[in-house]
């Protein structure tokens, strides 16, 4: 409870010195660039593909509606090698590549109570529509997309706090309020509806997001 | 080793001494070169070894030093070229030593006030200037270059420099050959298709002389020849003479200096002439060999047109040069590499040693396959040149393959589903490497040094019987396509229900569906119309009938008409189209023309 306690405390207390601070005017827009792991909620993933995970790179830029309510856009990319089919023969052989690009719409929720808070925490969600190339050795590429949707969930840890000289700079500089690293999770679901396929699955992903 | 092979080395090293001694490409050990490509180029090697031009320039001390500048092209797009007080740079070889502007806005040389420094065996390419000289007096040699930087570049640009020499240079389609503001020396050059070949010609005109000019470009100054070709090889690649050309020994004997023994165009105008010249014949081009008969290769290559050339070396062994770095072969009626020949195009190694060994067995690994294709791997066997690969549809295979020497191969444009029975043979045919190189009348003689050019483009010749082994095991395979994972649908260029009922994309009646699609749909606004309704409405069809694979049946049934038709349309000869067609009318007027008399016999 005395934990529980001393996280709320970290996460909404806010600061005392923001009286002379240049960054009280508040950010209208963001833009996230992350990266990190998708899992393929793909069955039988493991059996064409040496690993589990693959890589995920994205990016996003969203409206603030209110500071604590935004819509934005996201694009992201994956791409995995893997072994190919054979049915005569029974057998996993060749390669295979496939490459997904997620398109998003979506809207976030931030817990934020003050400018200087040290910690955001935000959930998040919205449409999905994931683009697909899959090709298999000497084969035509095959290309296609199909609807879905995504929820995801963080935190972002506030990095001006860290070094306020720095992001009074990048203000002056930049216009960027706000300077956050941020953890989250996301789950996507989009299902191709011929072979019931879901070509979503789970990311964790880390990253820089700026406000401005 | 026996006595002869001794003195024959030591005559070699003696040779190479002397060549050594007498090369005026021959490095000083404080001296430095420019070798990009070089395996060993280090600072400290002897003699240093630079990268870059302008970092050799830059690691000079001495005022005598030469920079000599590998063979290769060296681009000058953004930064210029410096000297320094007293340097030679010096290309290997004029025809194949480069200094492009790469097409830029700087000149490839600049020189500011640099005293008593030289500039020899380059060809300039594509700049705006070739070498700009200004102020303080600059006192500089451009001699034995060859100029071609373009119609809108200036070739050489002088000011305020009146020392400066320009001797035994070819300028060639230059907007301005040489720019300048003083009376500098210019002698035993030759302008050739040039806009301006000295601008600013109202200057005096005392120290220009001995050059060969186009007609209207002459400037005002003593002892010229005009005309309209000097007689180069090949304008533009070769600018050696021809034995016809006016410029043979019509340069300035007396600035030249008689004692010239080493060099036999030492007269003449142009970048071949003059004492300090580069001697080293261009390469030897089109070369060709064949096997007239089994023990013999005849080789022929193009004539080198330079009057100096007195003969050609035909250099022979059976390794690659590149390997082995020698071309050390004996055993021609002709004599041991290299034979001389005097004159002509061409030449025979007769009686070759042709003797191969019969090659092991390789060991073919089983296949791998994927859509009509087999990917085969073998082991190397032991004195193999080549391999055969043997595949058909019955065992033992009998169609052969000749894969070179190689020990992968894929097999492709084969049927899917079809077992193929694969085999492999070794061969091995003795292998003869040649090259050609062209030199002059002048000792001793090294390839790419002094009076002999570089080794020609390498070629091989086999000899003798094809030695084969006997066939290696006989593996079966048959290719299939692949299906990739997870095994997505194309929602983009799909034949969804044809796919969904048939089961794969690369069945033949959906391929048969699809070029009716691409030939005669996609070529009309109503076809494409319908193919649009279809793209968004086939889907949702395939995702049922996938869902109920009891249907598929069904809908075969239905699409067989539809696929009739598609393989009508697309895999039959016009001609045949015409017969159906015609026979289409011909029934529908003979059906019409009964109804008729049906109709008229019952009333």
């Amino acid at each position: 409870m005395n934990r529980l306690l001393v996280f709320l405390m970290l996460v909404l207390l806010p600061s005392a010195a923001l009286a002379a601070d240049p960054l009280q005017d508040q950010p209208h827009w963001s833009l996230e660039l992350k990266s990190g792991k998708f899992a393929p909620a793909v069955e039988r993933w493991a059996e064409f593909y040496e690993k589990r995970t693959i890589p995920e790179y994205a990016g996003t830029f969203a409206y603030k509606l209110v500071r604590q309510v935004e819509l934005g856009v996201g694009v992201g990319t994956m791409k995995a090698r893997g072994s190919a089919f054979a049915p005569l023969h029974n057998a996993t052989t060749g390669s295979t590549v496939l490459q997904m690009y997620p398109i998003q719409a979506f809207m976030l929720v931030r817990g934020l109570v003050s400018e200087d808070q040290w910690i955001v925490p935000y959930v998040g969600g919205g449409f999905t529509r994931m683009y697909y190339q899959e090709r298999a050795q000497d084969q035509e590429k095959v290309t296609g997309a199909v609807n879905g949707y995504h929820v995801r969930g963080g935190l972002q840890l506030c990095l001006d706090n860290l070094d306020r000289g720095a992001a009074n700079n990048m203000y002056l500089d930049y216009g960027v309020h706000h300077t956050y690293f941020f953890a989250e999770m996301e789950r996507t679901r989009a299902v191709v509806k011929s072979s019931s396929t879901d070509l979503g699955g789970t990311a964790y992903l880390f990253g820089l997001l700026f406000e401005y | 080793m026996n006595k002869n092979a001794l003195t024959s080395s030591f005559i070699a090293a003696v040779s190479v001494v002397i060549m050594m001694a007498g090369t005026s490409n021959n490095l000083r050990a404080e001296d430095i070169k420019v070798d990009p490509l070089g395996a060993k180029c280090l600072a400290t090697s002897t003699p240093r070894c630079y990268l870059t031009i302008q970092e050799a320039i830059n690691s000079s001390v001495n005022p005598k030093d030469t920079v000599l500048v590998e063979r290769g092209t060296y681009i000058f797009s953004a930064a210029t070229l410096t000297l320094k007080d007293g340097i030679t740079l010096r290309g290997h070889e004029t025809a194949e030593t480069f200094l492009s502007g790469g097409g830029g806005l700087v000149p490839i040389i600049s020189v500011t006030g640099a005293i008593g420094a030289t500039i020899e065996h380059f060809t300039f390419i594509n700049a705006p200037f070739g070498i700009q000289e200004s102020g303080n007096n600059s006192t500089l040699t451009i001699r034995n270059n060859v100029f071609n930087v373009g119609r809108s570049g200036t070739a050489i640009a002088v000011s305020t420099s009146p020392t400066t020499q320009v001797i035994n240079n070819v300028f060639y389609l230059n907007g301005i050959a040489i720019s300048r503001d003083d009376n500098i020396f210019i002698y035993n050059n030759i302008f050739r298709s040039n806009v301006t070949a000295i601008s600013n010609p109202t200057v005096t005109d005392q120290r220009i002389w001995n050059n060969f000019f186009d007609i209207n470009t002459v400037p005002t100054g003593t002892l010229f020849i005009i005309g309209t070709d000097p007689g180069f090889v090949s304008a533009g690649s070769d600018f050696h003479l021809v034995a016809s050309s006016p410029c043979i020994t019509t340069g300035d004997k007396d600035i030249n200096g008689l004692n010239n023994t080493g060099n036999l165009s030492y007269a003449d105008m142009g970048t071949y002439g003059g004492q300090n010249t580069d001697t080293i014949p261009v390469k030897v081009t089109g070369v060709t060999a064949t096997m007239p008969s089994t023990s013999s290769i005849s080789l022929n290559w193009n004539v080198n047109k330079s009057y100096v050339i007195t003969g050609y070396h035909v250099y022979y062994g059976t390794s690659q040069f590149a390997s082995s770095g020698t071309y050390s072969g004996t055993g021609a009626t002709e004599g041991a590499s290299p034979i001389n020949i005097p004159s002509g195009t061409a030449a025979t190694l007769s009686n070759l040693p042709t003797t191969a060994s019969v090659p092991d067995a390789p060991v073919l690994a089983q296949p791998t396959y994927s859509n009509q294709t087999l990917g085969l791997s073998w082991s190397a066997a032991t004195n193999a040149t080549g391999y055969k690969v043997f595949y058909g549809t019955t065992s033992p295979p009998t169609t052969s393959i000749d894969a070179g020497n190689v020990t992968t191969y894929t097999l492709t444009g084969l049927t899917n589903g079809q077992t193929y029975y694969i085999a492999v043979k070794a061969y091995s045919q003795l292998t003869y490497y040649m090259a050609i190189t062209a030199h002059d009348a002048v000792s001793p003689f090294t390839p790419g040094i002094l009076h002999e050019s570089a080794y020609s483009t390498e070629v091989p010749q086999g000899v003798g019987n094809v030695m084969e082994s006997v066939l290696s095991n006989v593996v079966s395979e048959y290719p299939e396509e692949l299906t990739a994972f997870p095994g997505l649908t194309n929602t983009r260029k799909g034949c969804f229900i044809a796919t969904a009922a048939y089961g794969s994309r690369s069945a033949s009646e959906v391929l048969a569906l699809r070029a009716f699609r691409d030939r005669y749909l996609l070529t009309t606004a109503a076809g494409r119309s319908f193919v649009q309704w279809y793209y968004q409405n086939g889907p949702a069809a395939a995702t049922i009938l996938n869902a109920h694979a009891g249907y598929k049946p069904v809908v075969r049934a239905a699409l067989l008409p539809v696929v009739g038709m598609a393989v009508f349309m697309t895999q039959t000869p016009l001609f045949i189209k015409l017969f159906v067609l015609l026979f289409i009318i011909s029934m529908i007027a003979v059906g019409r023309f009964y109804l008729k008399q049906y109709r008229g016999g019952s009333h």
